[in-house]
C-alpha cells in the first residue's frame, strides 16, 4: 500500500553524473562505430604536423575498428540508402584490406575495359607541329573536354579537316572535369593554350565527373548545395572567359542523356549551369544533344533510326557515345562552325 | 542587394562541432559548483563559436552587447515617463542601426540607384559591401526585446555583465536562434544549478531528429528536386514545378526546425531551456494558425513589438489591416534584404488581412472537420506559393517560375520515388500526434541513460552514413 501511494520518480529529468556517463557512451560508440567517418574527416584537415600524426591516428582506428566488424551497420545502412537513391552500388567487403585490394582491382578492371575502347587522354603534351605556324588556310579549332570528348573529338577533327579544310587539335582527358582541378586545371590550361596559340573556336565537352564534392579555399563542398553550384559556375564562367579573352567563337557540347537516372539528372543540371553560362559570356554558343543522340523525348536511346536503319549510338555503359553518335553531334556544330566562320570571312575586308 | 555572407563556420552536424561540444560540456559541468566559473567558460565558448565565422564578429558582438546592457541599466535607473521612453527609443534605433547597416544598406543604396535610373536621373552611389554578420538579425532583436521588456516593466535590467554577455552570445541559439527573450533566459541563469534536473533524454531524441531532417531530408530534397528547378523552371513542366514548390515547404521547414531541435537539444544538455520554435505548421488551418505554428519566437517577436506598438487590431478596422500589412512586410524584409522577401512578407499580410474579412476562422461551418481538410489544404498551397517568392534570387525568377506552371506538356524530368519519399516523410511528419516527442520521451526514458547515449550515436551513425560528404549550411544562417 505505501509503496503504491508513492509517487512515480520522474525519469525526464536525470543527473549530471547520469548525464555524463550518458554522453561518454555516446562519443565511445560514435568513436568506434564510425572510425570511417574520422579517418575521412582527418583527410581533409589542413596540411601540418598535428594533422599528419591525426591523419595516422584515426587511419589506424579504422583499420582496426573495420577488422572487428565495428562498421558493419554504418555500412549496410549506407549502402542501402545508396540503392534507394538508384545510385551504383557500393562493394564494402568485410576488412580494410580486403575493401583496397578490391577497389584496387576493380580501378584496374575499369580502367582496362575503357582504355579498349578508347585512349585515356589525346594530345595532352605539347602544341602540336602543324599549329605552331600559322601557314595553313582554314579555321584552327581547339576541342577540349572529358572522356565524352575523347571519343567525339575524333569525328570533329575528321570533320573539320575534311568539310572546313581547317585544323583540330584534340585535347582530352579521361576523368577530368571542372570538379577536380588537381586532377587537371582547365581553365588554367586553356588560357595558357589560347594565348599561346591563334584559334578561331574552341569546342568543350565537360560534365561527366563533376557530380562530386570538391574542395575550393580549402573547404569541402557538398555536391549540389548552394556554394557548391555557386563555385561549379564561377568554374564554368573562368572556362569560358578564357575562351573568349582570346578566341572569338566558343562552342559547348551539352551532356547527352544518360541511361541511369539518377546520373541522367545530375547531367540534365550541368547542362542547365552551363546554358546560363554560356548566355552570359557573347562568344559562346551552347549545342543541345539531347535531341542529336536522344529519343525524341530527349531521353537515353542505346540506337536510333538513322533513314532506313537503326544505329547504335551509345556504348555500353550508357554514359559515352558510339563513333556514330559522334557524327551527328559533329553534323551539327560543323553546321554551326560553317555559319558563323562564313559571316565572319564576309564581314572582315 | 543582400551582403555577402560568410560561410565557413563552425555547423552542428560536423565532427569539429562534435569535439567543440565534447571539451565545453565536460568544462562546463565540472564547474558547475561555481556559477561565475560556468558562466564565463560558457561565454568563452560561445565567442570561440562565434569567432569561427570571423573574429571580426565578436567585437561587433560584444560592443552591442555591451551598450544593450549600458541602455538597460539607465533605463531601469531613471524615473521620469519622458527619460524613459527616450532611452528605450535610442536604445531601439541603436539595434536597428546596426541591422540597417550591415545588412540593409546596400540594398537600399541599389534599390535608389534603380528607381532614379528608372526616371533617367541615373545616380552612381557608391554601395558599401560590408559582409553580413551570421545571426545579427537574431541578435539585434534580443537587444531591442531586452530593452523594451525592461521599458515594460516585465523584467529588471541585468546588473552582472557576464549574465548579459552570455544572454546574448550563448552558442546553440546565437546564428539562428530561437530569439530566446531575456525573461526567459536571465532567470536561468540566476538560479542555482540543480545537477539533478537534466532532460537528458529529450535532448537525446531532438539532436538525432534534428540530424536527420537536416542531413537527410532537407540536403536530399534540396540537390534532388527543389535546387535543379529553381535554378531553371523553364526547363521543367507544371508536375515537376509543383513537387518543387511542395518540396520546398518541407526542405525549408526541415532545414530550420532542424536547426531548432539541435539548439534546443545542445542547451538543455547545459542544463537551459528554450522556447519551441515550431509546432507542425503545414497542418496549420489558417494563415493565422500558420503564423502560430511557424518560427513561433519570430512570430512572437512581431507581435509583441511590432503589431501591438503600432497599435494592433484596437483602432479602426483600416488600421489593423494597415498594422497586419506593415508587421508582415517588414517580417519578411527582416528574412533578408532583397524584394522578393518583402513580396512575400505582403503576401502573407494581404492573405491575414483576407482571412479577416472574410472572418473565416469565426464562421461555424468553418469548424466542420471536412471543411478543416480543405482549409488546411488552401492554407498549405498558400504558403507553398509564397515560398516560391521566398526562395526566389530575384522577382523575375519568381515570376518565371509561376509562368512556367503553366506548361503542362511536358513530362516529368526531376521527380524520382527517392525525392518523392523524402517529400511524404517531411510532409508525413505534420500530421503525426501533436505529442509524439513527449510520448517518445516517456518511453525512451525507459532505457537506462547510459544505453540512450549508445542508442543515440547508432542514430547518429545511420544519419551520416545516409548522408553526403559536406552539408550546406543552413538556410536561415543567411538571415
Amino acid at each position: 500500500m505505501h509503496r503504491l501511494l508513492r509517487p512515480k520518480p520522474d525519469r525526464s529529468k536525470r543527473s549530471i553524473a547520469e548525464v555524463a556517463v550518458a554522453v561518454t557512451v555516446c562519443y565511445l560508440v560514435l568513436g568506434l562505430c564510425g572510425a570511417k567517418g574520422l579517418a575521412r574527416w582527418a583527410t581533409h584537415l589542413p596540411d601540418g604536423e598535428l594533422s599528419a600524426m591525426l591523419r595516422a591516428l584515426t587511419h589506424e582506428h579504422w583499420r582496426n575498428a573495420s577488422l572487428l566488424g565495428l562498421e558493419q551497420p554504418g555500412i549496410g545502412i549506407e549502402r542501402w540508402f545508396l540503392q534507394m537513391q538508384g545510385a551504383p552500388k557500393l562493394m564494402y567487403p568485410r576488412s580494410y584490406a580486403m575493401e583496397a585490394a578490391h577497389r584496387r582491382r576493380k580501378n584496374e578492371q575499369k580502367l582496362a575495359s575503357v582504355q579498349a575502347s578508347f585512349p585515356t587522354s589525346m594530345g595532352m603534351e605539347a602544341i602540336p607541329a602543324e599549329f605552331a605556324g600559322g601557314s595553313k588556310h582554314g579555321p584552327r579549332v581547339l576541342v577540349i573536354g572529358d572522356s565524352l570528348m575523347l571519343t567525339v573529338g575524333p569525328v570533329v577533327k575528321k570533320d573539320v579537316e575534311a568539310k572546313l579544310g581547317g585544323l583540330a587539335w584534340i585535347k582530352a582527358k579521361l576523368g577530368t572535369g571542372l570538379a577536380r582541378p588537381d586532377l587537371f586545371d582547365w581553365p588554367v590550361d586553356l588560357k595558357r593554350v589560347v594565348t599561346a596559340t591563334r584559334f578561331d573556336a574552341v569546342v568543350m565537352m565537360f560534365g561527366t565527373n563533376d557530380s562530386q564534392d570538391f574542395y575550393e579555399e580549402g573547404e569541402l563542398l557538398g555536391y549540389g548545395t548552394e556554394p557548391w553550384v555557386r563555385a561549379y559556375n564561377k568554374r564554368l564562367a573562368a572556362l569560358m572567359s578564357a575562351t573568349c579573352d582570346s578566341v572569338q567563337h566558343g562552342f559547348w557540347i551539352g551532356m547527352p542523356p544518360m541511361r541511369d537516372p539518377v546520373f541522367a539528372r545530375k547531367m540534365l543540371r550541368i547542362n542547365a549551369w552551363a546554358a546560363h553560362q554560356v548566355a552570359a559570356h557573347p562568344c559562346m554558343q551552347y549545342i543541345s544533344t539531347e535531341r542529336l543522340v536522344g529519343d525524341q523525348d530527349g531521353g537515353f536511346a542505346d540506337y536510333l533510326q538513322i533513314q532506313t536503319h537503326l544505329e547504335k549510338v551509345r556504348m555500353l555503359d550508357g554514359i559515352h557515345v558510339t563513333a556514330k553518335g559522334g557524327t551527328l553531334i559533329s553534323a551539327t556544330l560543323i553546321d554551326l562552325l560553317k555559319g558563323t566562320l562564313r559571316v565572319q570571312a564576309m564581314v572582315s575586308p | 542587394m543582400q551582403p555577402p555572407l560568410v560561410e565557413v563556420g563552425l555547423l552542428f552536424p560536423t565532427v569539429e562541432f562534435a569535439v567543440f561540444f565534447l571539451f565545453v560540456f565536460v568544462a562546463s559541468w565540472a564547474s558547475a559548483r561555481w556559477p561565475t566559473l560556468r558562466k564565463l567558460i560558457l561565454l568563452a565558448a560561445s565567442y570561440v563559436f562565434y569567432g569561427w565565422w570571423d573574429p571580426h564578429f565578436c567585437l561587433l558582438l560584444f560592443v552591442c552587447t555591451m551598450v544593450n546592457y549600458g541602455f538597460g541599466l539607465g533605463l531601469q535607473g531613471s524615473r521620469g515617463e519622458a527619460r524613459r521612453r527616450t532611452i528605450t527609443t535610442v536604445a531601439v534605433l541603436f539595434n536597428l542601426a546596426i541591422l540597417g547597416y550591415f545588412k540593409y544598406w546596400g540594398f537600399f543604396l541599389s534599390s535608389a540607384a534603380q528607381a532614379l535610373d528608372a526616371l533617367h536621373l541615373g545616380h552612381d552611389f557608391k554601395i558599401f559591401e560590408a559582409l553580413l554578420p551570421v545571426g545579427i538579425s537574431f541578435y539585434t532583436f534580443q537587444g531591442i526585446s531586452y530593452i523594451v521588456d525592461i521599458y515594460r516593466g516585465e523584467i529588471r535590467a541585468v546588473k552582472d555583465p557576464v549574465d548579459m554577455l552570455l544572454f546574448k552570445s550563448f552558442f546553440p541559439q546565437l546564428i539562428a536562434g530561437p530569439i530566446v527573450r531575456a525573461k526567459e533566459f536571465l532567470p536561468q541563469l540566476a538560479q542555482s544549478f540543480d545537477l539533478s534536473e537534466l532532460y537528458a533524454t529529450r535532448a537525446f531524441l531532438l539532436i538525432a531528429m534534428g540530424l536527420f531532417k537536416k542531413v537527410v531530408i532537407a540536403h536530399y530534397l534540396a540537390v534532388e528536386l527543389v535546387g535543379p528547378v529553381f535554378e531553371s523552371p523553364s526547363s521543367y513542366g507544371t508536375i515537376d514545378l509543383m513537387f518543387a514548390a511542395y518540396g520546398y515547404a518541407v526542405q525549408i521547414y526541415c532545414d530550420f526546425s532542424a536547426y531548432t531541435d539541435l539548439a534546443i537539444g545542445v542547451a538543455l544538455l547545459f542544463g537551459y531551456q528554450f522556447p519551441a520554435n515550431f509546432n507542425q505548421p503545414y497542418r496549420a488551418v489558417s494563415l493565422q494558425d500558420f503564423w502560430r505554428r511557424w518560427h513561433i519566437s519570430l512570430s512572437r517577436f512581431l507581435r509583441d513589438y511590432l503589431y501591438i506598438p503600432l497599435g494592433g487590431s484596437r483602432g479602426p478596422w483600416w488600421m489593423t489591416y494597415r498594422n497586419l500589412l506593415l508587421t508582415m512586410v517588414l517580417g519578411g524584409l527582416w528574412h533578408g534584404a532583397s524584394w522578393t522577401f518583402v513580396f512575400w512578407g505582403l503576401l502573407h499580410g494581404l492573405g491575414l488581412c483576407l482571412e479577416k474579412v472574410a472572418a473565416i476562422p469565426n464562421l461555424s461551418f468553418m469548424r466542420w472537420p471536412p471543411m478543416r481538410l480543405i482549409r488546411r489544404f488552401g492554407t498549405f498551397h498558400f504558403v507553398c506559393l509564397t515560398w516560391i517568392f521566398f526562395n526566389a534570387d530575384s522577382l523575375s525568377s519568381a515570376t518565371s517560375f509561376l509562368e512556367s506552371l503553366g506548361h503542362t506538356g511536358v513530362p516529368p524530368k526531376i521527380i524520382a520515388p527517392f525525392s518523392l519519399s523524402l517529400l511524404l516523410v517531411g510532409l508525413g511528419s505534420q500530421f503525426l500526434p501533436a505529442n509524439l516527442l513527449s510520448r517518445l520521451e516517456a518511453g525512451f526514458s525507459r532505457v537506462p541513460l547510459p544505453m540512450q547515449g549508445a542508442f543515440t550515436a547508432l542514430a547518429v551513425i545511420a544519419i551520416v552514413a545516409c548522408g553526403p560528404g559536406a552539408l550546406a549550411p543552413f538556410i536561415y544562417f543567411r538571415f
